[in-house]
């Protein structure tokens, strides 16, 4: 994640091919142990084979009613995360706001909130399952439960971090009681809750994953699990690959994202990078 | 201690680190509600903060997530103008502080300098009859400083509100002030208060400003530490 750094707002291009160059360079390494047989890499096929093995079967896999094709695992699996981030995003800012409101209510529901944040969003898959069977609703749920709570959490930190002098000038110019919390406060605290959600993105990514696996009919997880039952290492690997390129490029949106938010703050892009 | 100020007036309140002049401008800006004692404006008690008396202190304070342009308008929002009229009333102060150019720009973009008179605009557009100055320019360097004590005075003649200035500089005060207070700690108390009659624009070459200087060298107390800023 670290090439490409941004340095005067200008990317750093060497830098970013020298990292893209290693990629490629790993990859080479891959082929060429397979193709002159270094190792016995049948379990492990190189991405000529793999991908080969996609093209051939027309960018889907599975037969009968389990056929499903590849760009609807990616989308399947990228809306339930994005959903369940955006709810946990959401429900963090609502959540945090009115408990702040009041010290007796911050008082009262933090505990709460720092005894269900450390729950692993894995833990909930079996929750999930038996509330919602294995549904959309089930990845979503398990996304926004596992990071929900320590997003709030974060959110509250952030409300009591904000600057004294920006709400005092804030209450001068006539922005108190509810305008208070919409116009000064909200906007104040939407940077470090958001920088948040991007380090717990990893770990929902990862609960979504496991989801699929343990039992949804689509998305990603679902690729390799098929993989696995079908004794296919082509398909395997495909999967795995998929789940790298996807978590990367969502991580990359998220840090578009974040750059559209926070670039006004320079001291909290530049630690984002 | 009594301390009262007359419409218009501009006065500079200077003394030791400690000795309550931030209180005071706290005070009346009603950000602090006295213990005891009565602080009245036009006859009536100080409850709340208010866009009338405007505090501003060293950092400009400026929202940095709204544009400069947008900061101005922050006042004119809460008070429920429309869009049109807060917009047309924003540019027009911008005008007035010379930022036009800097409208869409965001304050982490703009020099220190700026985003005081951008925060002097926000405040004016706000039509207070009180501005709070807690040192205001402590954070510029010098010759920044110096044009914003031009600046200020420029602000005074066109829209005539009455200012008081918390320095530690007898200088500044001299230059920007109608009238000078003296301010000692424990019990914060005035001990001395004095009109500064030299003729405008005031400068430090003049013999008068240099005599006035000393007269209030021998007021100010006598610092207990060296930890004056």
């Amino acid at each position: 994640m670290a090439n490409g750094k941004i340095r005067n707002g200008k990317t750093d291009w060497p830098a970013r091919a020298v990292g893209f160059g290693v990629i490629l360079g790993m990859i080479a390494l891959w082929e060429a142990a397979f193709h002159l047989r270094w190792l016995n890499l049948s379990l492990f096929p190189p991405p000529s084979q793999f991908l080969g093995f996609l093209a051939e079967s027309e960018f889907s896999i599975g037969f009968g009613p389990e056929r499903m094709e590849m760009h609807t695992a990616i989308l399947s699996s990228f809306v339930r995360i994005a959903a369940g981030l955006s709810l946990a995003f959401a429900f963090a800012l609502v959540v945090a706001i009115a408990i702040s409101g009041s010290r007796y209510t911050r008082y009262a529901l933090t505990p709460l909130l720092q005894f269900l944040a450390p729950m692993a969003p894995i833990a909930w898959i079996p929750v999930g399952i038996i509330l919602f069977g294995l549904s959309n609703a089930t990845a979503i749920f398990i996304v926004f439960m596992g990071t929900a709570f320590s997003l709030t959490l974060a959110a509250i930190t952030a409300v009591q971090g904000v600057s004294p002098e920006l709400l005092r000038t804030g209450a001068i110019l006539g922005a108190t009681g509810f305008k208070k919390w919409r116009y000064v406060v909200l906007p104040a605290i939407m940077p470090e809750v958001f920088l948040m959600m991007r380090l717990n993105f990893f770990g929902a990514w990862m609960a979504v994953l496991a989801a699929e696996m343990v039992g949804s009919r689509d998305g990603l997880g679902a690729v390799i699990l098929i993989g696995r039952e079908s004794s296919n290492p082509n398909l395997i690997l495909i999967g795995m690959s998929l789940i790298a390129v996807s978590g990367f490029i969502i991580d990359r949106i998220l840090l578009l994202i974040q750059r559209r938010i926070l670039w006004w703050n320079p001291t909290l892009t530049s630690q984002a990078q | 201690m009594t301390f009262s100020v007359s419409k218009g007036e501009f006065v500079a309140i200077l003394g030791p680190s400690g000795c309550g002049k931030s209180s005071l401008l706290n005070l009346i800006a009603g950000l602090e509600t006295p213990k005891s004692g009565t602080l009245l404006v036009d006859g009536k008690p100080v409850s709340a903060p208010d866009s009338s008396r405007f505090l501003m202190s060293q950092s400009a304070c400026l929202f940095p997530w709204l544009t400069i342009l947008q900061n101005v308008e922050f006042g004119p929002k809460m008070h429920g103008l429309s869009p049109s009229e807060r917009r047309e009333q924003a540019v027009l102060m911008l005008e007035a502080v010379g930022l036009q150019d800097w409208a869409k720009s965001f304050p982490h973009q703009l020099s220190g300098g700026m985003r005081q008179r951008a925060a002097v605009a926000r405040a004016l557009v706000n039509q207070p009859e009180f501005l709070l100055m807690d040192e205001p320019f402590a954070a510029l360097d010098y010759p920044a400083r110096l044009a914003m004590q031009d600046f200020i005075l420029a602000v005074r003649d066109r829209f005539n509100p009455t200012i008081l200035f918390v320095t530690h500089m007898p200088e500044e005060a001299i230059i920007l002030a109608d009238r000078i207070s003296i301010l000692a700690p424990r019990p914060t108390m005035v001990i001395s208060d004095m009109r500064v009659d030299i003729a405008r624009p005031r400068l430090s070459s003049m013999p008068e400003f240099a005599a006035f200087i000393g007269i209030i060298q021998d007021s100010l107390p006598v610092a207990q530490s060296n930890q004056q800023h």
